[in-house]
């Protein structure tokens, strides 16, 4: 699970306090006001890997700069608060001298072990639907 | 017999409007809540995705409540809002190898890799109204969840695993049948060009993943029935989540978010053989937004029976099957015969009373 995996599925609630918490003292300049936009989602069939157009998914994107560097936020769905805040967290991870690096890294960390934990009981929740059906004849 | 543009009526549409909003509400009933809808009509709410062909949960939950649950309504309102929208990127190929799988099974093979997984499924319910819907409360909820929740014991989780799907394994041991060399792989968008037939791959599958589930299963049963070829076995049924990713400005690939898919193999036998003189199969392709088996399992069906163009039967006949399961456009046709026509009907009813009179 990667920062962005992190960012787009954590609780938005959770990331708008975290952004409230480290904004105070940046510049923060908005370059696109987070906007609603689509992606065409590209897929391929699983054999001959011929691609086709699935759809479109409806996004929200935003740029800004952080003391001067650019960051890009990116997710789905109608959700200024969170590209906003994806967009703040880019910038800063992608200066060389990153005020906030130990800050943000524990956030995610803090996030990603949550969504983790989520995600595996609900897999074991799913995988108590495994199936083994018995042919007729046997016992 | 065609309709004419008429003029006037604005304020009697304009009531009409706000009756059909007044029927709606008149019982004052507590206002269905978004969040309510995307959870608890998941699979309607995956319809209107497919069909409107915008992932958008929360959108598709409102065209449902706007549309009183009319999801053909609601997918043409999804449509038709996609248009205001710019489309700014187009997705690294989703790679359906990668989803979280919340089910897969297989009714061509007993023993597939990772087992067969049910995942939350209708088909072996009873189909019996189930009348405690009726009285569920915030209680009971509650108390379905956390019965749920104690299922599991969390202090033995197994990890996540993922499998090779069962196709990969017919693959390997090569009794796939290859596509045909000379078959159409541009990759079109069917949005943005005129579909022309005979349609590219890609087009088709793009206009089978929008269209309507039941025409397209009509479509699927005609051939499995026998006005068509094709009575294929599901290889493997998947529904999950998949990532999807775009590439930004600085040429990184960054994660956007995850769509709930489902994915159909379909096998067929042909009656081709490999060097070793195994018959091959060959492979239908369906997939779609959402949870919704019986359109991936059609969309497969039909991919096979359009790679085989034959205009006597109805599934293989490109343009029959793709222009008669677009939902949208077929209920815009249908509903326009509700428009004015008095015109053009006038002058009809002039021909026959004068022919009448004529044979009098």
């Amino acid at each position: 699970m990667n920062n962005d995996e992190v960012l787009t599925e954590c609780p938005n609630d959770n990331l708008v306090q975290f952004i409230t918490d480290i904004e105070i003292g940046l510049d923060i300049q908005m370059v696109i006001a987070p906007k609603l936009c689509m992606t065409m989602v590209q897929a391929e069939d699983s054999i001959d890997f011929q691609p086709f157009y699935l759809g479109e998914v409806l996004i929200t994107e935003c740029q800004v700069t952080v003391n001067g560097e650019l960051g890009y936020g990116y997710c789905m769905g109608d959700a200024p608060q969170r590209a906003y805040s994806i967009a703040i967290i880019d910038a800063l991870l992608h200066m060389t001298q990153n005020p906030l690096q130990t800050e943000i890294h524990l956030f995610i960390d803090k996030e990603k072990a949550i969504l983790t934990k989520s995600r595996i009981e609900e897999y074991n929740q799913i995988l108590k639907t495994k199936v083994d059906f018995k042919i007729m004849e046997q016992d | 017999m065609g309709y004419f543009a008429v003029k006037g009526g604005a304020d009697a549409i304009q009531n009409s409007l706000e009756l059909l909003d007044f029927y709606r509400l008149k019982n004052a009933t507590s206002p269905l809540e978004i969040n309510q809808i995307v959870s608890q009509l998941r699979i309607a709410v995956g319809k209107i995705m497919s069909e409107g062909s915008l992932y958008a949960p929360e959108y598709a939950a409102i065209a449902i409540k706007q549309a009183e649950g009319d999801l053909l309504e609601a997918a043409f309102i999804i449509r038709a809002f996609r248009t205001t929208l710019e489309r700014r990127f187009v997705s690294e190929t989703l790679n359906t190898r990668e989803m979280f799988v919340r089910r897969k099974i297989s009714a061509s093979f007993r023993e597939i890799p990772g087992g067969q997984i049910l995942g939350p499924s209708m088909d072996y319910s009873q189909r019996i109204l189930d009348v405690k819907k009726a009285i569920e409360t915030k209680d009971t909820i509650d108390q379905i969840l956390k019965a749920f929740d104690d299922k599991i014991d969390k202090e033995k989780l197994a990890a996540i695993t993922q499998h090779d799907k069962v196709i990969d394994l017919l693959n390997k041991d090569g009794l796939i049948q290859k596509a045909n060399t000379d078959e159409d792989r541009r990759l079109t968008d069917i949005t943005r060009e005129a579909i022309r037939f005979p349609a590219p791959r890609s087009a088709r599958l793009q206009m089978m993943t929008r269209s309507e589930t039941g025409a397209l299963m009509s479509m699927g049963y005609s051939s499995m029935r026998g006005f068509g070829s094709v009575h294929p076995t599901v290889g493997e049924l998947r529904y999950g989540s998949v990532p999807v990713r775009i590439k930004d400005p600085r040429g990184r690939i960054r994660y956007i978010g995850a769509v709930e898919v489902t994915e159909a193999e379909m096998i067929t036998g042909t009656k081709k053989h490999n060097d070793k003189g195994a018959a091959l199969f060959s492979i239908g392709y369906g997939l779609c937004f959402g949870q919704n088996d019986t359109k991936v399992i059609c969309m497969g069906i039909l991919d096979t029976t359009l790679r085989n163009p034959d205009t006597n039967m109805p599934a293989n006949d490109q343009e029959f099957v793709l222009y008669h399961s677009e939902g949208i456009e077929a209920m815009g046709f249908t509903n326009h015969l509700k428009l004015p026509h008095y015109v053009t009907f006038q002058s009809s009813l002039n021909n026959v009373r004068e022919a009448v009179e004529r044979n009098k």
